[in-house]
């Protein structure tokens, strides 16, 4: 028999009773074949505590998010909208007066700047005077408009099973553009695993959330899925790994 | 119905989704700390427990040990936290006899008894083999992760892996595994 199959077979939880036996009989006997199966056996062993390590960042990072997300919520809304601007008022002028280029490391702020466009409504056609204004359209045309609250209201009317798929994508890049970042990475996310026509966009977007937010791991892993399974701002994704790198 | 909401779950945590994984540590987060509250740990501590225990779930249903649930999946997240929360308080050198609401660790549930708590302690061989195994290509960490960790069969890798043929990936397997040893020798001589 086979030894590339009996370990094939043990690590696959498919060995037969004989197999069995003549799997533990070679392991007393036959060195080289311990040695293999050891190694498997470490190699499994390796594999688990790695993919333990990435589900405990990811559970650090959501518990994170949830108790940065839960105070702002209980807030009066008028009051955190005060604060957020003058917040973002703050780090503006911080920011430029540091002039903070002469920072070490890769300048997130600026990377997401130069590359972040909101994205064009490329998938709902928008003429003037129909008589039939549906939900959806209305909320596109404001999204055009750029009042990114009131398109988000129209696309959250739609009912899920009317939903087309290309709409996880806009309601994301609508929080995105209000700088809700966690939200607009849920969406873009969903985007991102469907099969939508924007698929792509839904990555590079996720790419720029995590600049943002300053996760490079997370944006490396977005713009590396870019780079390799599409060609949707390709050279510019390549460009931006090399500035993270 | 409840069971029903349970095995959808678990057939979309299985494909590995990021939101998915999420949502179902965000929906059993609160009932979770709720729960842990009469033990008397600190809040902190909770927290800890809850991802240790949500870890080793996890792990049970991408290695398929956990194919399906006989109760929700918050139930099953208690079960495993209570042992969790056991061995802190044994660690923590407190009592857990007295006032504490024991009813619960009768309950038999064969599910649990097969979990495995450690396993996350590695050799000085394996921590090598881990940092060699970071440096291979992705596809071939995918591949090897589908096949050691998931317990895919090479049929399964080629469906999942966009493979033309059960041969292509037995070769890309091989290659993978060369690729790996190489690296480890090459590191010591």
């Amino acid at each position: 028999m086979d030894k590339e199959l009996l370990l094939y077979n043990y690590f696959s939880g498919q060995l037969t009773v004989e197999q069995k036996i003549l799997f533990e009989e070679l392991l007393k006997t036959d060195v080289s074949f311990k040695q293999q199966f050891d190694f498997e056996k470490d190699l499994k062993q390796v594999i688990r505590n790695t993919e333990k390590d990435v589900l405990k960042e990811k559970l650090a990072r959501f518990e994170k998010e949830i108790s940065s997300e839960a105070p702002v919520r209980t807030l009066p809304h008028t009051n955190y909208r005060k604060w957020a601007i003058a917040a973002s008022i703050a780090l503006l002028v911080g920011l430029s007066w540091l002039g903070y280029n002469n920072l070490s490391g890769p300048n997130y702020n600026d990377l997401f700047e130069e590359n972040f466009r909101a994205y064009p409504n490329t998938v709902f056609e928008i003429s003037r005077g129909e008589s039939v204004e549906t939900i959806e359209r209305s909320a596109f045309s404001q999204y055009e408009l750029g009042n990114y609250k009131d398109a988000l209201a129209g696309f959250e009317k739609i009912p899920s099973a009317d939903r087309s798929d290309y709409l996880d994508f806009y309601i994301g890049m609508s929080y995105l553009n209000l700088e809700q970042y966690s939200k607009a990475q849920d969406f873009l996310q969903k985007a991102a695993e469907s099969e939508s026509k924007l698929k792509a966009e839904a990555h590079w977007y996720l790419a720029m959330i995590s600049l943002k937010t300053k996760n490079k791991e997370q944006a490396l892993r977005w713009l590396e899925i870019l780079v390799n399974q599409f060609d949707y701002q390709k050279e510019r994704a390549q460009e931006i790994i090399e500035a993270l790198n | 119905m409840e069971n029903e909401l349970a095995e959808i779950s678990l057939d979309d945590l299985r494909k590995g989704s990021d939101r998915v994984l999420r949502k179902v540590y965000e929906d059993n987060r609160a009932k979770f700390l709720n729960f842990a509250k009469r033990y008397h740990l600190s809040e902190e501590e909770n927290v800890d427990v809850y991802q240790d225990a949500y870890i080793v779930f996890y792990e049970n249903v991408m290695t398929g040990k956990l194919e399906n649930l006989t109760s929700s999946i918050s139930t099953y997240l208690f079960s495993i936290g209570k042992y969790l929360i056991f061995d802190r308080m044994r660690k923590n050198k407190k009592s857990i006899s007295g006032s504490y609401d024991l009813s619960r660790v009768s309950e038999s549930d064969e599910q649990i008894s097969a979990f495995e708590l450690d396993g996350s302690n590695l050799t000085q061989e394996q921590k090598l083999l881990k940092e060699h195994f970071k440096t291979l290509g992705g596809k071939c960490q995918e591949l090897l992760t589908l096949f050691y960790y998931r317990g895919f069969t090479i049929q399964e890798i080629m469906k999942a892996g966009n493979y033309n043929s059960e041969n292509v990936v037995k070769a890309a397997k091989s290659r993978c595994m060369k690729n790996l040893k190489e690296r480890i020798q090459e590191n010591t001589y």
